[in-house]
């Protein structure tokens, strides 16, 4: 999805970048933290097409168990998930 | 009545409202635009009453003109064929973001746009309306200049630094994220500074804070009480170290709530505020997108049930 404001604001990253620390590093960076993500026992779990949610084993909705705001760190399909949905933004 | 709910499928705060819908009878399809092209087919043709068409995914057919609400909650990128070379990637990306993002924006009944998100993500942006809206905000100064930052901060005196979006970045296999930081003096005018935009805001004293989430006009405040030294200078840094009630919101910080979202056009959005030990409520940020779920969980009020019946209502 975009929006015309992101469109007016490209923030694409230019080749040939590296990911080391610079002594370039802009201020705000300096207080970088880890954050304490709170992850979701969904090992058993798989999406539902008909209900159209997160089931447990039996068929129940993880709605009914676990509350929102709770994601987990990585997808199964190995997309990474933005700070929000790791964090109660 | 058919309403819409873009996300990925492992997003458990729209399985709730999406569980409440269905137990309404309201036709429900959910969609991650991360499926489109490769599991989800778009067959759009425009005519004197717009774009009418379908999105077909694995499951369920769409008509577009039956939908009456949208909620764009957690959606994912296009996921695009592996074997494309770069520019096969950008072009396929860009045409699907204009097609299919372009049909998804003619839709009405969002909750919120997606341009709408977009412009409000702007602190900036948003602390400019908030002002305009009436709602007491504290001094802040935007700069990449040391110097100018020096001063500033010296005539403030008690400052914090807070970054203008949600970054996060990996380095060395770790994710960082930044949260609000109290900065001392030796910091002010420090030359990194000037390596982007900063954002420095006046420190306040908090009896508590508030995360006020509005939808459709209704308002779902939470106090949020801070029990550790790094909960009281940003709650988001130790959720274990909070508890929570129901304050009661003074009548002018509604009045300039409902203002900033209307001119922010958000039917939904999270609401942050510092209460300070004289009572007065000063405006932090506006979540345009904002989690709530544990909100929810941790003072009972029926959010989830307000946004269900803000999608089942016509947009104005």
């Amino acid at each position: 999805m975009s929006t015309a404001v992101t469109d007016a604001f490209p923030l694409g990253r230019d080749e040939n970048r590296n990911d080391q620390v610079t002594e370039w590093r802009p201020f705000g960076m300096r207080y970088g933290v880890q954050p304490t993500p709170i992850p979701v026992p969904l090992s058993d779990t798989k999406y539902d097409p008909d209900q159209q949610v997160l089931v447990v084993a039996d068929g129940q909705p993880c709605a009914k168990i676990e509350r929102a705001g709770t994601m987990r760190v990585t997808y199964p399909d190995g997309q990474k998930p933005g700070q929000s949905d790791v964090e109660k933004d | 009545m058919t309403v819409l709910i873009l996300t990925n499928p492992f997003d458990i705060t729209a399985d709730d409202v999406i569980l409440r819908l269905t137990e309404r009878g309201v036709p429900v399809v959910r969609l991650d635009p991360a499926d489109f092209p490769q599991q989800v087919v778009l067959h759009s043709e425009i005519g004197g009453n717009g774009w009418t068409g379908t999105l077909t995914t694995p499951h369920r057919i769409l008509d577009l003109s039956t939908v009456t609400g949208i909620w764009y909650r957690r959606p994912r990128k296009f996921r695009l064929p592996a074997q494309m070379s770069q520019a096969e990637y950008e072009f396929a990306a860009t045409e699907a973001r204009r097609g299919f993002g372009g049909i998804i924006n003619s839709l009405t009944g969002w909750i919120n746009h997606p341009s709408a998100i977009g412009r409000a993500e702007y602190k900036p942006y948003q602390l400019h309306h908030a002002v305009q809206a009436g709602l007491n905000v504290p001094r802040t100064l935007i700069t990449n200049d040391p110097k100018q930052a020096k001063g500033w901060c010296a005539r403030v005196g008690d400052v914090v630094y807070k970054p203008l979006s949600a970054p996060s970045w990996l380095e060395n296999g770790d994710t960082y994220v930044v949260f609000t930081t109290p900065i001392t003096p030796d910091q002010w005018g420090d030359p990194a500074i000037g390596r982007t935009a900063h954002m420095f805001q006046q420190r306040l004293d908090k009896e508590f804070e508030v995360r006020l989430t509005m939808v459709d006009g209704k308002a779902f405040p939470a106090a949020i009480h801070a029990h550790s030294d790094a909960a009281r200078i940003d709650w988001r840094s130790d959720y274990d170290a909070l508890t929570y009630s129901i304050p009661t919101v003074p009548q002018r910080v509604l009045t300039g709530a409902r203002d900033l979202l209307r001119r922010l056009h958000l039917r939904y959005a999270a609401l942050d505020f510092i209460v300070s030990p004289d009572g007065r409520w000063h405006f932090l940020e506006v979540n345009p997108n904002g989690q709530y779920g544990w909100i929810e969980e941790h003072t009972g009020q029926p959010i989830s049930d307000a946004i269900a019946d803000a999608l089942t209502r016509k947009e104005n």
